[in-house]
Order: structure tokens, then C-alpha cells, then sequence
């Protein structure tokens, strides 16, 4: 009886620690970066801009110059053969470019004219001064800024978590006088 | 460890393009905003309201079809099939 309780007790001591007495394998850590593919959104669809017409009034008078009349000497043509013709300094109302404006007719005569045409015959209009219109041209410029400031740093992110090789594209910088 | 030194140097190279653009780009503002401080618009819109109203016209038209231009650069770069 003593026998088998010391045998269970012997194979159950060699059960537990049996794999103690195996070999070990070693294990080996290596840190490795992984390339993680980062899905692109789709960038949201280009604005669709509508540029208002401004109107530039005063109480400066409009030119309205007299029809060319009077030939070059010697005579010029253009390029279609069509003669061309200069200026007289003075004429006659009805030989103006545009005989049915009164005499002094001015900038703020013909925008008033043109706004009773747009709007039955009314007066009305949305007025700006011209510090105002200032003011919106440095705000939209600031707001032009922004956007393209954003698109570069939209720009940044692709080229950074794209795949080797690909590179996104930046938007066109006006550079005046090239 | 070349990897980790690629991801940098790619990030350097492109935080270098962003600042290169970002000074472009507001050199470009301050150059639009310096012909308000060049002229004297009042005075030209008394004197010559018919110039200025072009000017105006021009170049409002101008800045709409920039912003439009930029929106669709950074659009194509999503879709570079859009312009097809």
C-alpha cells in the first residue's frame, strides 16, 4: 500500500514538473516597423464660384467719343484688309459713339439708368464703399490663404502615409511677372 | 532601424515642401494686398470709375477661378481620373 502511494506520488511528481526538464528554446524578440496602409478619403468636390459684378460709380463724366470718321493719311488697313479709321476731335451729337446720352452724362447717371432697366423701372441696389470692398478683397484673400494653407497640409499627410513612391501633388502658386 | 530613418527623412522632406508652399503662399497674399496700399483707390474710382470697375471686375473674377483651380487641384488628387 505504502509502495503505491509512494509510485502515484513519484509519477505525479514527474507529470508536474516534467517539462522543466526538457529543453528550452530561446525566444527572440525583434522590434520591426510595419508598413500600415492607410485608406485615402476622398477630398470633398471642388467650389463652384460665381464672381459678382461690381459697378464703379462717381460723378465723373462718361467720354463718348466721336465715331471714326476720318482716314489715315496714308491709309491704314488691318490685317483682313479693312481700312481704318481715326477720330475727329469735335462732331455733332448725332455723330458720338453714343448720341442718346445727354450732354455731361456721368458714371452714376448711366448706373441708375441701368438699374431702373433691371428692376422696372425702380432704384434699387446693394451699395458698397470702397473701403468696404477692401476689406471683403483682404477677407477673401485671407480665406484663399487658408484654403491652400489646408491643402498643403492635406498634401503633407498623403506624402507621409502613402506608399513609397507615391507623392501627392501640390496646388499652383501664381507667381505675376513669369 | 533604415525604415524607422526613411519614415523620418520622408516626413522631414515633406514638412520641408509644406513650409516652402505655406511661405509661397502668403507671399502671394501679401503681394495682392500691397496694390491696395500702392494706389490710392478712392481717388482712382472719383477720377476714373470706369478703370476701376474693369479692375474690379477682373480681378474678382480672378480670385473665384483661383479658389475654383485649388479646390480642384486638391480634388484630382483623390480622383486623378476627374479631368478624363
Amino acid at each position: 500500500m505504502i509502495l503505491r502511494h509512494f509510485i502515484t506520488l513519484a509519477i505525479l511528481t514527474l507529470t508536474i514538473s516534467g517539462c522543466s526538464l526538457l529543453p528550452t528554446k530561446k525566444v527572440e524578440i525583434v522590434s520591426k516597423p510595419i508598413q500600415i496602409d492607410i485608406m485615402q478619403p476622398d477630398l470633398p468636390r471642388p467650389v463652384q464660384l460665381t464672381a459678382p459684378q461690381w459697378y464703379v460709380v462717381s460723378e465723373a463724366v462718361i467720354t463718348n467719343p466721336c465715331k471714326k470718321t476720318i482716314s489715315f493719311d496714308p491709309k491704314k488697313f488691318d490685317e483682313n484688309g479693312v481700312e481704318q479709321l481715326k477720330r475727329p476731335k469735335a462732331c455733332a451729337k448725332e455723330d458720338t459713339e453714343n448720341p442718346d446720352w445727354p450732354d455731361g452724362y456721368t458714371y452714376l447717371d448711366r448706373f441708375l439708368d441701368e438699374m431702373k432697366e433691371q428692376n422696372n423701372g425702380e432704384v434699387v441696389f446693394v451699395a458698397t464703399t470702397i473701403g468696404d470692398y477692401k476689406v471683403m478683397a483682404e477677407d477673401m484673400q485671407e480665406l484663399k490663404r487658408y484654403i491652400k494653407q489646408l491643402g498643403e497640409v492635406v498634401i503633407y499627410y498623403r506624402d507621409v502615409t502613402m506608399p513609397s513612391g507615391e507623392k501627392g501633388v501640390g496646388v499652383a502658386i501664381e507667381k505675376k511677372g513669369e | 532601424m533604415a525604415a524607422m530613418k526613411e519614415s523620418y527623412e520622408k516626413q522631414g522632406q515633406a514638412l520641408m515642401n509644406m513650409s516652402r508652399k505655406n511661405a509661397e503662399i502668403e507671399a502671394e497674399k501679401a503681394e495682392y494686398l500691397a496694390i491696395f496700399a500702392r494706389h490710392n483707390l478712392d481717388m482712382l474710382a472719383i477720377k476714373k470709375p470706369g478703370l476701376i470697375e474693369n479692375r474690379f471686375r477682373n480681378a474678382s473674377d480672378a480670385v473665384m477661378e483661383g479658389l475654383e483651380d485649388d479646390t480642384e487641384a486638391l480634388y484630382n488628387l483623390s480622383n486623378p481620373d476627374a479631368n478624363d
